[in-house]
């Protein structure tokens, strides 16, 4: 894309100006996406992004700067903007020579998007959208989207580091509503992965349309969830998301690095009931948050953050572990280069337990279950959270009762955390869109069925 | 190659494929960021970039492609591109470009304003107010994120009737989160300034106000689940609105996602309830003379006292509908495909401010802050149950500050119930275009929450 030389002289450039650090993140990247609407395909659109961000260090700031002018003397001028903005003092910088890396294993891929036909893209549509239809007379609309992006990045810094990686990722979603006349309810179901085009060979593009259209007219005939605080069964897969908001944030060194988190100087201490662990893996082949490498060019790897309950390590980028005085575990992510990398989660799972699932259920006399969760958001500084639920049953004397329809949970994350007092071992990721300072990524949440002794259900008043 | 002939390059390869109806979008953006912890520069950020969307329509059919690249071989392939997006567009809504008469309203383009200031102006600014937070209150712990941005962008419309239009808008923010403790207790205050002109933002009162609205919150609990009268704050109220935007969309009329379908004429709010979108709304940002399919924008009422008078509308849903589009078809960037949005939603102020509507409150809850608006409400069906935060209210006095509750209900229901409108309107944005809001009174709303 770029001649070697040129980001060594770009690097020498803004290193000229005082900068302890440099980094250069080249980016040119090819995405699909298409929507169809009620078995009719309204939109199809792709188009291409390419630029580079340029980041200098000195000291405890970091400035940013990116540009799509790949021109030298373009490059050069920003390079000097973000060293003039340093206000450091000018070296003479030394010989610098970009060196390739080739550690770690690329991600597989076999089928390059813009080899597929886009009808054949459509035809994935197509049968989501039926299998939606067709599950019940009560659906009336179904949205179904598909994407597919191609990103290759090159990554240079001032230590001598040159890689680079190549990103398949592609996303089925549906979304089926339900109606009764004078109600409406939605189902949602999605699947995705950082492949090419084969990884449909292992979906069940049918099921997708099914599962979302069951949740539409369950929740279509449901009462209203009740209020109040009691105890909540959540369920495997997406009810990672609550992890993932209320902890995996935090944990994040974005927050961290300046006291600003909940968890900050935790490490060692008891943040969880003993029966939680947890890790977060960038590493995982071919999963939706995975990468050979991350933003900063650092190998993705599995990283311990909660062991039986024991706060064990934190999400760390370069920039706050400079600040933190660790080092960076391969966790600086971003959208893309209009955003500088900062520390993100990319899978994040809570461990399996003993339990199985059932167990629980059994176990728990009266409470909500959980079944699906919805999106929601969490503060960093206070833990406070909201989730909704999007698929909800009460529990009565140990069994899985009626459905119930409008339920939010809140609470503060570091205080749920130690009320988790069963996990079972149907440990399931899945696939959600993570939105936060360095800008929307893909995420992969995941937990198994766990109980939660006691959390405040939002609902309506009977 | 520069933008220019990358244009003439794109349009004689549409024109050579057969093409009579195309149009290219172009956006220049620049933005500026400054973020400041513990009296220094934390995160700093100046950039620029540049990018073109090209449409495509025959047989009323549209396909569309973008790139940021601008060279020979990008131009040919940017054609195919789109025209392959277009041969699997199924819809069968008719797509044209913008044939009515050309008439746009003079809206004062940005001026570069904040460019106009140096950049230590602006860090100084943004230290100011991180300064003042700290120094309203010991209980103020820190500054998590006190940042300074301004962007613009330049929109160019090229099209093959020949068509040329350029606008330039843009505006500046300064956002500041301040963090109360009091021991473990711990709180955090948003405050926010937006507009256009740099000299409208006031560094200390950002300040001030964030810390206060943390102290304030500090003694926050719960309080018993049941059926309350309730103010939504101006700010929260505007939150709510978001969602009756995505209600009005023609598109998701025609398509049966929005419960306004079939209403239009109807009283579907509040008769307490008037709203406007005004593209010229004095100090938005927002304002524009032509959306992004080079329809003029003008001002229009969306509901008049509670009764629904128009949807929004695009070029296509327009004539889907036999009716005149009404400027409301926009991108938010070449990268994005075209929603219907207003372009500034201005709901008309009421008989009470602040404390007038507390006493016409009597007993109830102030809701200043909800949580989760994208995930616990669903513009479809209306309903939400989301995360909030305010003051318990008796005899018309704050009681104490309230926290870790929920609010559910329906949203037309709740619009509909208006009891009475604030004279508070304060001017917010969400995303892509601009809402101006007063506190509302409401008789009643389903809480959740954890006290007896």
């Amino acid at each position: 894309m770029l001649e070697r030389s040129v980001l060594e002289r770009v690097i020498a450039q803004a290193l000229g100006y005082g900068a302890d650090f440099v980094e250069l993140f080249l980016e040119d990247r090819f995405s699909t996406s298409m929507k169809m609407v009620n078995g009719v395909l309204e939109n199809s659109s792709s188009g291409r992004i390419r630029g580079i961000g340029i980041r200098g260090f000195f000291e405890d700031r970091a400035i940013y700067a990116y540009t799509n002018d790949l021109d030298e003397e373009n490059l050069l001028q920003s390079a000097t903007r973000v060293g003039e903005a340093l206000r450091a003092t000018p070296t003479q910088p030394g010989e610098l020579t970009l060196t390739q890396d080739s550690q770690g294993k690329p991600h597989a891929f076999f089928q390059v998007f813009t080899t597929v036909n886009k009808k054949d893209k459509v035809a994935l549509l197509r049968l989501t959208t039926e299998a939606a239809q067709g599950y019940s007379s009560a659906i009336s609309q179904v949205v179904s989207t598909y994407m597919d992006q191609d990103q290759k990045v090159w990554i240079a810094n001032s230590e001598g580091l040159y890689t680079e990686d190549r990103r398949l990722r592609t996303r089925l979603t549906v979304n089926a509503v339900a109606s009764d006349g004078s109600q409406k309810e939605t189902g949602f179901e999605s699947d995705g992965g950082s492949a090419g085009f084969e990884f449909y060979n292992g979906v069940d593009t049918k099921a997708l349309g099914e599962e979302a259209a069951r949740i539409a007219v369950r929740m279509l005939r449901a009462d209203f969830a009740p209020a109040g605080r009691m105890p909540v069964v959540i369920s495997n897969g997406f009810g990672g998301v609550i992890f993932h908001e209320a902890c995996g944030h935090p944990l994040e060194a974005t927050s961290v690095a300046i006291g600003a988190s909940v968890y900050s100087n935790m490490i060692g201490k008891r943040v969880a009931n003993e029966c939680v662990s947890a890790v977060d893996d960038g590493s995982i082949p071919n999963a939706w948050g995975s990468g050979r490498i991350d933003d900063e060019g650092n190998l993705t790897r599995r990283n311990l953050l909660i062991e039986k309950g024991i706060l064990k390590s934190y999400l760390v980028d370069r920039f706050n572990g400079r600040k933190m005085g660790v080092e960076a575990n391969g966790c600086g992510r971003r959208q893309d280069y209009t955003y500088a990398p900062t520390s993100r989660m990319s899978n994040t799972v809570i461990l399996p337990g003993e339990y199985i699932p059932e167990e629980i259920i059994a176990a728990t006399d009266h409470g909500l279950y959980a079944k699906k969760m919805g999106g929601g958001s969490v503060m960093p500084t206070t833990g406070e959270f909201n989730f909704s639920v999007r698929e909800g049953y009460m529990i009565e004397k140990g069994r899985v009762t009626r459905p119930v329809r409008g339920a939010t949970l809140i609470g503060k994350g570091h205080e749920i955390l130690h009320k988790i007092d069963m996990v079972a071992n149907d440990l399931e990721r899945a696939r959600g869109m993570c939105g936060s300072l360095s800008g929307s990524i893909p995420a992969d949440v995941g937990q198994p069925t766990l109980r939660v002794t006691d959390i405040v259900v939002g609902g309506r008043n009977q | 190659m520069n933008y220019h002939e990358f244009r003439t390059k794109v349009f004689e390869h549409a024109t050579q494929a057969g093409l009579q109806q195309f149009e290219l979008f172009a956006m220049d953006s620049d933005e500026f960021e400054v973020m400041v912890h513990g009296g220094k520069v934390n995160q700093y950020k100046d950039a620029q970039s540049m990018g073109a969307s090209l449409k495509v329509i025959r047989d009323g059919k549209t396909g569309f492609s973008y790139t940021e690249v601008f060279d020979a071989s990008q131009a040919e392939f940017l054609v195919k591109d789109a025209l392959e997006n277009l041969q699997v567009n199924e819809s069968t809504d008719i797509e044209s470009l913008y044939e009515g008469p050309a008439e746009y309203e003079n809206v004062s383009p940005y001026a570069n304003e904040f460019q106009q200031l140096d950049a230590s102006e602006k860090i100084e600014q943004a230290l100011r107010m991180e300064k003042a937070a700290l120094a309203q209150d010991p209980r103020i712990q820190m500054v998590p994120f006190c940042v300074y941005t301004h962007f613009s962008s330049r929109t160019y419309i090229d099209d093959s009737t020949g068509r040329q239009l350029f606008f330039h808008s843009g505006g500046g923010l300064g956002y500041i989160q301040a963090l109360a403790q009091s021991g473990e207790k711990k709180k955090d205050g948003f405050h926010y300034w937006m507009g256009k002109n740099p000299s409208g933002l006031n560094p200390e009162e950002l300040g001030k106000v964030a810390a206060q609205k943390a102290i304030q919150s500090l003694e926050a609990h719960s309080v018993g689940s049941g059926k309350y009268r309730v103010i939504l704050q101006n700010e929260v109220f505007a939150s709510f609105l978001t969602l009756f935007v995505s209600m009005l969309s023609a598109e998701s009329v025609q398509k049966g996602f929005s419960l306004l379908q079939g209403k239009l004429g109807q009283q579907v709010l509040s008769p307490v309830l008037t709203i406007d979108d005004d593209p010229f709304f004095p100090g938005s940002m927002f304002n524009c003379p032509f959306d992004s399919q080079a329809v003029p924008t003008r001002k229009k009422s969306i509901v008049e006292r509670g009764t629904l008078k128009t949807f929004l509308h695009s070029l296509k849903t327009a004539q889907k509908d036999g009716v005149s589009p009404t400027g409301n078809g926009f991108r938010s960037g070449y990268r994005g495909t075209e929603s219907i949005h207003p372009v500034n939603l201005v709901v008309r102020g009421g008989e009470f401010d602040p404390e007038g509507l507390q006493q016409q409150l009597g007993d109830g809850l102030l809701i200043t802050d909800t949580q989760g608006m994208h995930s616990g409400a669903d513009p479809v069906s209306g309903k939400f149950s989301v995360g909030a935060s305010g003051f318990r209210v008796k005899d018309g006095k704050i009681l104490h500050p309230v926290e870790q509750i929920t609010i559910a209900g329906n949203l037309l229901e709740l619009l509909s119930s208006v009891e009475h409108v604030g004279t508070d309107g304060k001017f917010g944005f969400v995303f892509s275009y601009g809402l101006h809001a007063p506190s509302v009174l409401l008789p009643q709303l389903d809480v959740a929450g954890d006290a007896d």
